[in-house]
């Protein structure tokens, strides 16, 4: 594709309104140069004057707007912005381009970072609300560290909460990590992400649809949902409210055959409401990154113990204090008013057990909330380990 | 006929000693000229003296020409306590009493239109201020006070000083037509007593109690983080009751700001109990800091001094304010500056502030928080990482469990704890401090030894980072804490250790969100 088209279609990309789907229709009737120029002169493209020719309707005010909008657009357009450091414009008849045959690709994909990660396979989306609690905070960043120790990519969309905390674990140990996002590139959004954000840009890959300098607009959040449905093998929900945004990614996820599991959640906490709720709807329950691989076909379901692996680790006897400890969290996090009752010691001496538990990484602390942290026996992900 | 009387004005916390010289120059227009830098309220004094004079029954020299002096004439000087002093002087000057009626006496007090003597600020700074004065003249004189309030001066001046309840009686009294005034003794110290607040009263909750017998032990600043119904508060205040009483000094100190700030109470004596002062978070930063306009008055942090100053809501303070508490926080006095002159007024006092989690205020542990990423984030911005930095215990504290909260209360008393106290703050005064949250860096390497493990892990958390390098002597301090209430004498061992880094947890997981 020349860079006069591309010229044309990140032009196009970059007005009010256009949206991926009403591109796409005018784009099939005419090449992007042909539907600048028709804008240009303050037309409709030729085959788009008669409204039964393309399949989505576009108001006169749209149209209204595009003839006024297009000539400051188009000088606007900074190729080689799109180009510098580390950037790319993928188009669909790039090599690396990721969205053949999905139901609804984007006109061009802008990236930064290794693009040959969107050839590696397998690909798992990591999603969830950005109000999560702290347990969803740290099964995020578990299963994105572990499923990346395992040499999957990690798909989000670097959002705050379950998102930032995916992309945190992956990265943690130096793994795959695809940001998909829906602002321009250099627009960093939210602003508190930014040197996650930078760490993705640098050794994972971000992509977008969105032009450069382009701040998100309100739709562009659910489109670049279906992307990351689009890129992903899997999608594992972590945390969802009832009417999360999250949601929208299992749609499209659904509408591209691509399977859904779900991280349960007590059913007291509204962060889970959504993903509860895909339970009983049938999505598949995973209580870690094995399940996802379960899933995903890289270990057999029947090597698995049924019994809790938690407590195969040889902690200590009966009785112990610490055991005593892990027991107690075992349903879910617990303040550490609690511990110290029940183990029905001085509070320096409990305080003492608890923080060896913590440096050992047995547990988790947040605040004086103590939770067990989710480390998979070595063993198990040894076995779940995928050919690359 | 030239008039004599000793009175005192009192500016911050430290009463001054002056003369007050009233004559009648004989010659010229009726009038009457205050000169010696005397602030509104003295001006006006001439209106209120004339009244009061009149309603007792004596004559207003309207006819004679009168000069007032207040002497050291080089100092400004305020407030209505020296309608008393002046009263006297301008009935000796216009010969309605004699000079060696009033020669053994100094007086302060404001005066009521009907001639009633009336209570002011700060009468254990002045009472101070006279009776130094008086004493090194060697005539031992007596101190005129107004009734409300004479057992305030009594504390520093016991048998001297005479609570005159209204000018009439007074002025008869020093003339020898009546009885004069009884002189007051001193009223019984105070200290811990039944009413202080009582540990055993908070129920369940271990972690913040523990935390507050290291905080008292060790006088540590401690912040509290947790919903509301977590019993802040009430943890807050028990932490006055578990301090050990104040040394006559302090108390004396404590009284003076006091007496100053118009906060104690009528009859009192000298109270050793540590103060525990809980200002609103509305308040200016001049009420938290101390100032005024022309006069000086000691701020909360001053009231507090000794004590504890409690902060709910910490979050709610004006960023001004809680900023103005730095340099105190550090030196343990609040210097206040004015074009005549700086004012340095006590304030050691030990900080603890509580904090919702974030503005809905359920915390995000559970999952039921209503507030937004970015309400979270502004309201993590109000608190500044340099103050949160200076609290040495900061805990989460979660509400009891209900079932903690029937039945009888198991829990240890306050009567229980305050010895465990009292024997950690003995150790911290052998180590030549009050209490070793006052251990400075070198004193902690030179005689707060920690053993070769305890070292290890402390390295070890500056290492990963988790461990600011003021932080790191933070911990140091309170492991030492931990280590005296555990009865350790040497080395801090790893356990004292891990116990005061549980004491400090990360501030981002309390306030605020981490993401």
């Amino acid at each position: 594709m020349n860079d006069a088209e591309l010229h044309a279609l990140i032009t196009l990309m970059s007005l009010k309104h256009a949206g991926p789907r009403r591109l796409r229709a005018l784009l099939a009737l005419a090449t992007g140069e042909e539907v600048v120029d028709s804008l240009r002169n303050r037309r409709r493209p030729r085959a788009a004057e008669d409204p039964s020719e393309i399949a989505v309707s576009i108001s006169s005010a749209v149209w209204e707007g595009w003839f006024n909008e297009v000539r400051a657009k188009a000088d606007g357009v900074d190729l080689d912005a799109h180009r510098s450091s580390g950037g790319q414009i993928l188009h669909p008849e790039h090599p690396a381009w990721p969205f053949v045959d999905d139901p609804d690709p984007p006109v061009l994909a802008f990236v930064r970072g290794s693009a040959e990660l969107l050839e590696r396979r397998p690909c798992v989306a990591i999603v969830g609300t950005r109000r999560c609690t702290s347990v969803g905070r740290h099964v995020a960043e578990e299963i994105g560290r572990q499923l990346a120790e395992a040499g999957v990519s990690v798909v989000s969309g670097l959002a705050l909460g379950v998102d930032a905390a995916a992309h945190r674990g992956a990265l943690s140990v130096g793994g795959a990590a695809i940001g998909v996002v829906a602002s321009g590139l250099d627009v960093v959004y939210p602003a508190s992400n930014r040197a996650l954000w930078e760490a993705v840009a640098v050794s994972g890959l971000l992509l977008s649809e969105v032009p450069m300098g382009q701040r998100p607009t309100k739709w562009r959040f659910p489109a670049r949902n279906r992307m990351i449905a689009a890129l992903s093998d899997l999608v594992v929900v972590v945390e969802s409210h009832a009417k999360g945004g999250a949601l929208s990614t299992v749609d499209e996820a659904n509408d591209r055959g691509v399977a859904v599991v779900v991280v349960p959640g007590s059913t007291r906490s509204s962060a889970s409401d959504g993903t509860n709720a895909l339970l009983i709807d049938g999505a598949i329950p995973v209580r870690d990154a094995a399940d996802v691989l379960d899933v995903l076909g890289y270990a057999a379901p029947k090597d698995r113990e049924p019994t809790q692996t938690r407590l195969e680790i040889p902690l200590g006897i009966e009785g112990d204090p610490k055991q005593l400890v892990l027991d107690a969290i075992a349903s879910g996090p617990v303040h550490i008013d609690r511990l110290i009752e029940l183990l029905g010691v001085s509070p320096p001496a409990a305080a003492a057990t608890i923080k060896e538990l913590s440096v050992s990484g047995d547990v988790v602390m947040d605040g004086h909330v103590v939770s067990r942290s989710q480390a998979l026996m070595r063993d198990r992900l040894d076995r779940a380990e995928p050919s690359r | 006929m030239l008039a004599t009387i000793s009175s005192a004005v009192v500016d911050g916390i430290d009463g001054l000693c002056i003369t007050i010289e009233v004559i009648n120059t004989g010659t010229g227009t009726p009038r009457f000229t205050v000169v010696g830098l005397p602030d509104t309220t003295i001006r006006e004094s001439r209106d209120r003296v004339r009244a009061a004079l009149m309603s007792s029954g004596y004559k207003w020299p309207s006819t004679l020409p009168l000069t007032v002096n207040l002497a050291p004439s080089d100092v400004r000087k305020h407030g209505a306590g020296l309608d008393l002093p002046l009263a006297l002087g301008v009935l000796v000057a216009s010969k309605q009493l004699e000079q060696a009626d009033v020669a053994g006496v100094a007086a302060v007090g404001e005066l009521g239109l009907d001639g009633s003597i009336r209570r002011v600020p700060g009468l254990v700074s002045l009472a101070e201020a006279m009776s130094h004065a008086t004493s090194a003249s060697g005539d031992g004189a007596e101190l005129v006070v107004p009734l409300d309030g004479a057992s305030e001066a009594a504390i520093v001046a016991p048998g001297r000083v005479r609570g005159a309840d209204r000018l009439r009686d007074l002025v008869e009294g020093l003339r020898g037509e009546g009885p004069l005034p009884a002189l007051i003794e001193a009223p019984a110290v105070r200290s811990h007593d039944a009413s202080r607040p009582e540990l055993g009263d908070v129920r369940g909750q271990p972690l913040a109690r523990w935390a507050l017998e290291v905080a008292a032990a060790g006088g540590h600043h401690a912040l509290m983080v947790g919903p509301p119904g977590a019993g802040k508060t009430m943890l807050a205040s028990r932490l006055s009751a578990l301090l050990p009483p104040l040394d006559a000094a302090d108390a004396m100190t404590v009284a003076r700001i006091h007496s100053a700030a118009g906060l104690r109470q009528d009859g009192s004596g000298l109270d050793l109990r540590p103060p525990f002062r809980a200002p609103h978070h509305g308040m200016s930063s001049v009420a938290l800091i101390g100032g005024g306009t022309s006069s000086i008055r000691p701020g909360e942090i001053s009231n507090a001094h000794g004590g504890v100053l409690f902060l709910d809501e910490l979050g709610e303070f004006p960023r001004s304010v809680i900023d103005a508490m730095r340099q105190p926080l550090e030196e343990g006095v609040v210097r206040i500056s004015r074009a005549h002159g700086a004012q340095v007024i006590p304030s050691r006092f030990q900080l603890v502030a509580a904090s919702n989690p974030c503005p809905c205020g359920n915390g995000w542990t559970d999952g039921t928080c209503r507030c937004s990423e970015a309400q979270r984030r502004t309201y993590a911005m109000r608190f500044s990482d340099p103050l949160l930095d200076r609290f040495d215990i900061r805990i989460e504290v979660s509400p009891p469990e209900p079932r903690a909260l029937l039945g009888r209360s198991s829990e240890e008393a306050t009567a229980d704890v305050a010895p465990r106290v009292a024997a950690a703050r003995q150790l911290a005064r052998s180590r030549g401090v009050r209490s070793n949250a006052e251990l400075t860096a070198s004193q902690l390497e030179a005689s707060v030894p920690l053993s070769d493990a305890a070292r290890l892990l402390l390295e070890r958390e500056l290492l990963s980072g988790s461990l600011t390098a003021r932080g790191f002597a933070r911990v140091w301090r309170v492991a030492r804490t931990v280590a005296d209430l555990a009865g350790a004498p040497e080395h801090i061992q790893p356990e004292h250790v891990q116990a005061a880094l549980l004491l400090r947890i990360r501030v981002g997981a309390l306030l605020g969100a981490p993401a």
